[in-house]
C-alpha cells in the first residue's frame, strides 16, 4: 500500500464523524460542509464524496435534511444532525483517542512501556 | 448567456457522465445525488463563471464515474456494494439460522413425540404389571378354592354348609376377584386385542363362579367334574392373561419377568392339580384314585415337567436358584413321595382303598403339598414384585426422560430464537457503524 492508498483509507474511515462534528456546531448546506471540511487540510480528496456520504449518514438516521430559504435566495438543503448522530459522534470521540493514543503508541514504539498504555476510555 | 452555471457547457457534459454512471443506481438515489451535485456546482460557480472556474470546480467534485462508484452503483472499484451485500448476508444468515431450527424443532418434536409415547406405553406396563399381579393372587385363592371345592364334592356330604377352610378360601378368592376387577377398570382402549380378549374371558369367568358354588354346596358327584369346572371356567382364562400380558411389553426385562412368571404359575396350578386330584381320591368313601383320574394325575405330572422346563428356559440363574432353596424341604418331600406312593397303589389295584396300610391320608397330604405349592407361590410373590418394581421403573424413566428432552427442546428453541431476534439488531448497529466510518 503506497502513501496516498494509506491516507484514502484513513480519510474514508473519519470524514462521516467529522462531518458530524461540523453539524453539531450548527446545520450547513452541501457546499458549506464541503468549504469547511476542505479547510482541514487534507481531509477531502474530491469535493463530490461528501455528499453520497451525507446520503449514507441520512439513511443510518445520524444526520437529517431540510430545504430552506436563505433571503431571497433559492431554496437550499440544509443538513443537521440528529440525537443519535450526537450519540455516535460521543462515541466516536472517546474510541478516536483511544484508537490514536495506542497506534501512536505503537507506531513510536512506546507502547510496550510498563505503564505507557492509554486505557479505553469510559464511555461504554 | 442567461441562467446558471448549470448551463455551462462543461457542467452539462458532467452531469450527462454523472447521468451515465449512475445508471445501475436506484432512480431515487441518483436524482438525490444529482440534485445535490448541481446545488453544489450551482453554488460554487456563478452563471458567468469562465471554464477555467469550472474545470477546477468540476475537478475538485471528482469524477463521476466515481461519485456514482462512492454512492454505490456504479461498475467502480471503491467501497463495498452495501445494499446487496447486506441483503445476501440477511439471507445467508436466515438460511444458516432457519435450516438448523428447523432441524432442532423436527428432531425435538420427534423426541418428544416418542418420549411421551414412552411414558404412554410404560404407564400401560405398570398397570398391566399391577394387574398382572392381581391375577396371579386369585388363580391361587381359585387354586386353593377348587381343590377343596373338589374334594368337598366327591365327599358326598349331606347337603349342608361347606368345611370352613372353603368357606375361607371363597372369601379370599372373593377379595382378589374384587382386586382383579379394579385394576382391570383401568385397562381398555391402546391395550394389544389379544390382552383384552384374555382379560375379557377372564371377568366372564368369574361370573360363572357363583353358579359353580352353589352346584358344589348343594351337590354330590367325582371331583373331577368341578376340577374341570374351575380349571377351565376361570384358573385356565386367569393363567392365559398371565401369559398374553409378556406380549404386549416392549421392555424385554420386564417380558422376560411376565414370562417367567406366567410359566411358574402353571407349575403352580400343576401342582395344585395334584393336590385335588389326591386329596378328593383320599378324601371319598372309599379313597379309591379311579383309572381315569389317575390318568388325568399322570397327564398333570407330565405338564408339570414341561412347565418347570419352560420356567427354567424363561428364568435367570438366581430365578432358577431361588426356587430350587425355595421349593425344598421335609414337607415337600414327603408330598412328592406320597404322590408316588398313591400312584403306585392306584396303578397296581385300581379298587383298594388308598389309605389302607400305606400311611397315606388326606389331612397329611393336602397340609404337605400345599407347603410345596406356598413354598413355589413365594417365588412367585417375589417375581412379581421384581416385575411391579420393574415396571415403575420403566414409567419413572420415560417421565424423566420426556421432562428432559422437553427441557432441553424448549432450551434449544429460545436460543435459537433469541438469536434470531438480535442477529438483525447487531447487524443493523454494524451497518451504522460502516455507513459512518466509510
Amino acid at each position: 500500500m503506497n502513501g496516498e492508498g494509506s491516507l484514502s483509507e484513513l480519510r474514508r474511515g473519519v470524514l462521516g464523524p467529522c462531518v458530524l462534528a461540523l453539524l453539531e456546531l450548527r446545520p450547513r448546506f452541501g457546499l458549506e460542509l464541503v468549504r469547511d471540511l476542505a479547510a482541514a487540510d487534507g481531509l477531502l480528496t474530491s469535493d463530490g464524496t461528501v455528499y453520497p456520504l451525507l446520503n449514507r449518514l441520512r439513511d443510518a438516521g445520524l444526520v437529517t435534511s431540510q430545504w430552506r430559504d436563505d433571503q431571497g435566495e433559492r431554496a437550499r438543503r440544509y443538513y443537521s444532525i440528529t440525537e443519535a448522530g450526537r450519540h455516535h459522534l460521543t462515541t466516536f470521540r472517546a474510541d478516536w483517542a483511544w484508537f490514536s493514543a495506542t497506534v501512536g503508541g505503537v507506531l513510536n514504539h512506546t507502547a510496550f512501556a510498563p505503564s505507557g498504555t492509554p486505557q479505553r476510555g469510559g464511555h461504554q | 448567456m442567461s441562467g446558471t452555471a448549470l448551463d455551462h457547457r462543461l457542467v452539462r457534459d458532467y452531469l450527462r457522465e454523472l447521468d451515465a454512471a449512475m445508471r445501475g443506481l436506484p432512480a431515487a438515489a441518483a436524482r438525490e445525488l444529482r440534485e445535490q451535485i448541481a446545488a453544489h456546482l450551482e453554488d460554487a460557480l456563478g452563471p458567468e463563471a469562465g471554464d477555467q472556474e469550472v474545470a477546477v470546480t468540476l475537478s475538485r467534485l471528482g469524477s463521476p464515474a466515481g461519485l456514482a462508484a462512492e454512492a454505490g452503483g456504479a461498475n467502480g472499484s471503491s467501497g463495498p456494494r452495501f445494499t446487496p451485500g447486506r441483503s445476501r448476508i440477511r439471507w445467508r444468515l436466515a438460511v444458516v439460522i432457519a435450516v438448523p431450527t428447523l432441524i432442532a424443532a423436527a428432531l425435538g418434536t420427534l423426541q418428544i413425540s416418542s418420549d411421551a409415547s414412552n411414558v404412554v406405553a410404560s404407564g400401560r406396563v405398570q398397570r398391566l404389571a399391577q394387574l398382572d399381579a392381581a391375577v396371579v393372587r386369585l388363580t391361587q385363592d381359585l387354586e386353593d378354592e377348587r381343590d377343596l371345592s373338589a374334594a368337598a364334592y366327591a365327599a358326598r356330604r349331606p347337603p349342608g354348609p361347606v368345611p370352613v377352610t372353603l368357606a375361607r378360601a371363597r372369601t379370599a378368592t372373593d377379595a382378589a376377584a374384587s382386586a382383579v376387577r379394579a385394576d382391570a377398570a383401568d385397562i381398555g382402549a391402546g391395550y394389544q386385542p389379544g390382552i383384552l380378549q384374555a382379560l375379557n374371558s377372564l371377568l366372564a369367568g368369574l361370573t360363572d363362579l357363583g353358579d359353580i358354588r352353589a352346584a358344589v354346596s348343594s351337590a354330590a358327584g367325582p371331583a373331577s367334574e368341578v376340577i374341570r369346572v374351575y380349571t377351565g371356567d376361570v384358573i385356565a382364562p386367569a393363567v392365559t392373561f398371565s401369559a398374553a400380558v409378556g406380549g404386549g411389553i416392549g421392555d424385554a426385562r420386564v417380558q422376560d419377568t411376565i414370562t417367567t412368571l406366567a410359566a411358574l404359575l402353571r407349575v403352580e396350578n400343576d401342582q395344585s392339580l395334584q393336590r385335588a386330584i389326591v386329596y378328593a381320591a383320599l378324601s371319598a368313601q372309599p379313597s379309591v384314585l379311579a383309572p381315569e383320574e389317575l390318568t388325568t394325575l399322570e397327564q398333570v405330572n407330565a405338564q408339570q415337567v414341561a412347565d418347570q422346563a419352560a420356567f427354567n428356559s424363561s428364568a435367570g440363574p438366581a430365578e432358577q436358584q431361588l426356587f430350587a432353596n425355595t421349593v425344598a424341604g421335609p414337607a415337600v418331600d414327603s408330598a412328592a413321595a406320597q404322590e408316588t406312593l398313591a400312584e403306585s397303589q392306584a396303578a397296581a389295584n385300581p379298587s383298594a382303598p388308598l389309605t389302607r396300610n400305606t400311611g397315606l391320608n388326606a389331612a397329611t397330604w393336602y397340609a404337605n403339598m400345599s407347603t410345596t405349592i406356598e413354598d413355589t407361590r413365594q417365588v412367585a410373590g417375589q417375581l412379581a414384585g421384581q416385575l411391579t418394581s420393574q415396571a415403575n421403573t420403566l414409567k419413572s424413566n420415560a417421565a424423566k426422560s420426556l421432562l428432559l428432552t422437553t427441557i432441553a427442546a424448549l432450551a434449544l428453541l429460545l436460543l435459537l430464537i433469541s438469536a434470531v431476534l438480535t442477529r438483525p439488531q447487531r447487524r443493523q448497529h454494524a451497518d451504522t457503524l460502516a455507513a459512518v466510518t466509510r
